[in-house]
């Protein structure tokens, strides 16, 4: 009995120490479900949910966590890992099978092309990766909901269309579907104006795995979210797999719904983050194989060192190279020159509109709102925000910005963004959040 | 309204009409039939806005007249009722039956919110056996299951052809086919999909039936039935077919089988039902079939209370062969057959299985999916 207190106690301890050092979904996706199994003088056992946790944390976590054993328990000298024995093993290996042609022709509306095997693994994914592997082999049994998040175009459709293709060839007599958020909410709307939406419930409610890319565009949409907070309980109650993506995590989504927002916490929540140079010349190789184009290497590092933003870019400058020069001549440099010319030229007219809109879409208000005098919090905040931008990636003079919000005296722009570059240097959510504005600004 | 008519005749006819009328919340006007005086005749009208049925009896008919009344309400009352002869007549609001002894009241609704019933236009008739067809009908009804998302499947497919008649049912793990021979005038060949609460009520009203004719229009189907004694129908039933194409089976028939067993029917069907105790909730079945020993072993176990395993002679031909199956499926498959003895054709532990009557008239297959371990 002793021992069991301490051991809560130590463990109580531990967490208490480990949050400061990581992330907080980093917390709750390794930590939440551990416990300490076996303590003594000079080691702790460390008993966790399943094998792919058990190599997770050896593998990266086994410093920062004896180093935090060690700041109360100094005498502590190794740590290590165990499964938990699961009580009731759940042994569902057969199942009915079903005559060919009536298996249902359904429409899951995957993209074939999109699969585990062109998938490019690196640092900067490889957590992703491994988690939604692990759930195409248990759907609905180990982490449900899955949740990615990322910036634009760094391959989260990619790994949801992913996973539904690997579970479709996995699981025979599963029904999938994947929607687009937008998608989702004009079916909805649709079947309102039909009264159909019973029809439309009663679809949804017999599928395996439901996988909805973009619920940030939940932001807003009410009617929507109640939809979707339905659904989610009845397949969450019957173990079936949902599989969720966003530009940002659930926490950050404007007027999502609370009991969303924990609902979505509630399972894994991963994160892609952009490719490291590596990673980024690894998939300017795959992409280039699966067009079967020949380009020498050092084109494709070039590519690599100079479009470092995210997968899409990469896509976008190998497509550029690839219409140029598929039928003419290809010597690297000749390419390399042509790479640097489209380096040079905007890709993009960024201007302060292009600012104020995105800035309005990520907080989910209207431009009439933020170029008004209303003194309501997330107003100015979202105001100082985009001023802030508009001055640190457009180098308008703040009279201009003044004027732009509608006559507002240049000193407060200015109070405003010293407040930012102050704020953001302390705030890891906030650098996070520009980081992000920045992203679809630019892209 | 005034008529007088044998009880008999009318109890009968109700337990019949009452099964049409309706149970929804929304729509409780459905839960009434309709009453209404032809020549000679008493008309009896119910639906459930799916399937309709108008009933005759033979009256003798005082004076004209229409009338609503609760159905459940009335089939209770006439079926209490001891006396042969029945008298009916209308006053003000309320319906009276009396007899010698005996006089009832029932409060009456408006009839103008009743709905129309479809009746058949003079289209081209099928007349099939009713007996026959009913009984094809009830070998493959059950398996039909009924789905919003899938509706083809939740019914029964017929197609009628010039000399023959399929009827078939899936529920997507297993499919049984029933033909009836018979030869009929018609140009072209005709296919639709019943639904399966309508087959059941079909079943119910015409099994005893020696003529059913059937009419078909687009979308609706009419089943009828005529007097002995005169040139009218005695009850017409009319069901709206469901809507889709009915998956293409004839795909799915194995052609080729590595393993063949011939049984008898009713040890097979006993030995099932006694491996069913211990299915566990899945209703798995093991069956080894052993061509050189000329036998099938049959064998379930269920952790929680114990297991049976039992032998069955068998003429096996082919491979040896292990595989599971759900047993409440195959007894549904062997249930079907007439003869005595069955055919059980396989081709291994995935792919589908069949069970066909082992005799010169091959005229119904069930397709079995196995369970995958």
């Amino acid at each position: 009995m002793l021992k069991l207190l301490m051991k809560e106690k130590i463990w109580q301890n531990f967490l208490s120490e480990i949050q400061l050092l990581i992330t907080p979904f980093q917390f709750s996706t390794w930590f939440k479900n551990a416990r300490i199994s076996e303590i003594t003088e000079n080691s702790v056992t460390i008993s966790v949910a399943n094998s792919f946790v058990k190599e997770w944390l050896e593998k990266k976590y086994q410093k920062i966590i004896l180093k935090t054993f060690k700041k109360f328990l100094p005498e502590i000298k190794e740590v290590k890992f165990e499964i938990r024995k699961n009580p009731n093993p759940v042994i569902e290996s057969t199942f009915q099978k079903k005559l060919e042609i009536l298996k249902r022709k359904q429409e899951t509306n995957l993209n074939p092309k999109y699969t585990f095997s062109n998938f490019v693994v690196g640092n900067f994914n490889e957590l992703s990766y491994a988690a939604a592997t692990a759930v195409c082999e248990n759907p609905g049994k180990i982490y449900n909901p899955f949740f990615v998040f990322s910036g634009v175009g760094l391959g989260k459709t990619h790994l949801l269309q992913a996973i539904g293709n690997k579970i479709l060839e996995l699981k025979e007599n599963f029904q999938i579907r994947y929607f687009q958020t937008q998608n989702f909410v004009s079916k909805i709307i649709q079947a309102i104006k039909e009264k159909k939406i019973d029809e439309f419930r009663k679809n949804l409610e017999e599928i395996d795995v439901l996988i909805v890319d973009d619920v940030h565009f939940l932001a807003g949409k009410e009617r929507t979210q109640e939809e979707f907070f339905y659904l989610f309980n009845i397949l969450y109650e019957k173990n079936k797999q949902i599989v969720l993506s966003s530009d940002r995590p659930p926490r950050e989504i404007p007027t999502l719904t609370e009991r969303l927002k924990s609902r979505f916490e509630g399972g894994i929540l991963v994160d892609i983050v952009p490719p490291e140079y590596e990673s980024r010349l690894a998939i300017l190789k795959m992409k280039a194989q699966e067009k079967n184009f020949e380009v020498e290497d050092k084109v494709l590092e070039f590519i690599a060192q100079n479009f470092k933003r995210n997968i899409r870019e990469l896509e976008g400058a190998l497509n550029y190279i690839y219409c140029r020069f598929k039928d003419r001549e290809r010597s690297a440099d000749k390419i390399i020159l042509s790479l640097q010319k489209f380096l040079k030229e905007p890709k993009k007219v960024v201007n302060y509109k292009t600012v104020i809109k995105e800035v309005v879409d990520f907080y989910g208000i209207t431009e009439k709102e933020l170029l008004s005098n209303n003194r309501r919090k997330d107003l100015v905040k979202a105001r100082q925000i985009a001023s802030f931008l508009i001055r640190e990636e457009l180098n308008c003079s703040f009279v201009s910005i003044a004027k732009i919000f509608g006559g507002k005296d240049h000193t407060t722009i200015m109070y405003g963004y010293q407040k930012i570059l102050k704020e953001k240097e302390k705030n890891e959510k906030l650098r996070q959040e520009i980081e992000y504005l920045k992203d679809r600004i630019f892209s | 309204m005034q008529l007088v008519l044998l009880k008999e005749n009318l109890k009968e006819t109700l337990k019949i009409t009452v099964k049409c009328c309706g149970k929804s919340v929304s729509f409780p006007i459905l839960e009434n039939i309709y009453l209404e005086t032809k020549e000679n005749l008493l008309e009896l009208k119910a639906t459930d806005l799916e399937l309709g049925i108008y009933n005759y009896v033979l009256s003798k008919i005082q004076q004209k007249g229409e009338v609503l009344v609760s159905g459940n309400l009335l089939y209770q009352l006439v079926n209490s009722i001891k006396e042969d002869v029945i008298e009916i007549k209308k006053e003000k609001e309320k319906l009276i039956i009396q007899g010698k002894n005996f006089s009832t009241e029932l409060l009456t609704q408006p009839t103008k919110d009743f709905p129309e019933i479809p009746k058949p236009k003079d289209t081209k008739k099928i007349k099939v056996s009713g007996i026959e067809f009913c009984q094809a009908l009830s070998k493959v009804v059950q398996i039909a299951i009924p789905s919003i998302s899938r509706p083809e499947i939740s019914g029964v497919y017929l197609k009628i052809t010039k000399d023959k008649i399929f009827c078939v049912a899936t529920d997507s793990f297993r499919l049984a086919e029933k033909t009836i021979f018979q030869k009929f005038d018609i140009e072209e060949e005709y296919s639709f999909i019943l639904p399966q609460r309508g087959v059941r009520e079909i079943i119910n009203t015409f099994q005893n039936t020696e003529n059913l004719f059937l009419h078909l229009l687009p979308n609706q189907i009419f089943f009828e039935s005529y007097f002995e004694e005169i040139d009218h129908p005695k009850t017409i039933f009319t069901l709206k077919l469901i809507d889709g194409e009915f998956p293409d089976y004839k795909e799915i028939i194995p052609k080729e089988f590595k393993t063949k067993a011939i049984i008898k029917k009713e040890d097979f069907l006993e030995q099932l039902k006694l491996a069913l105790v211990f299915g566990g909730k899945n209703n798995e079945v093991k069956l080894k079939f052993s061509p050189k020993e000329s036998k099938i072993e049959i064998f379930s176990t269920d952790q929680k209370i114990g297991q049976s395993k039992s032998y069955l002679e068998a003429e096996i031909s082919g491979k040896d062969l292990e595989i599971v199956f759900n047993a409440k499926f195959l007894i549904d498959g062997v249930k079907g057959i007439d003869s005595e003895k069955l055919t059980f054709s396989l081709i291994d532990e995935e792919n589908p299985a069949m069970i066909k009557p082992h005799e010169e008239k091959e005229d119904y297959f069930y397709i079995l999916m196995p369970i995958k371990t």
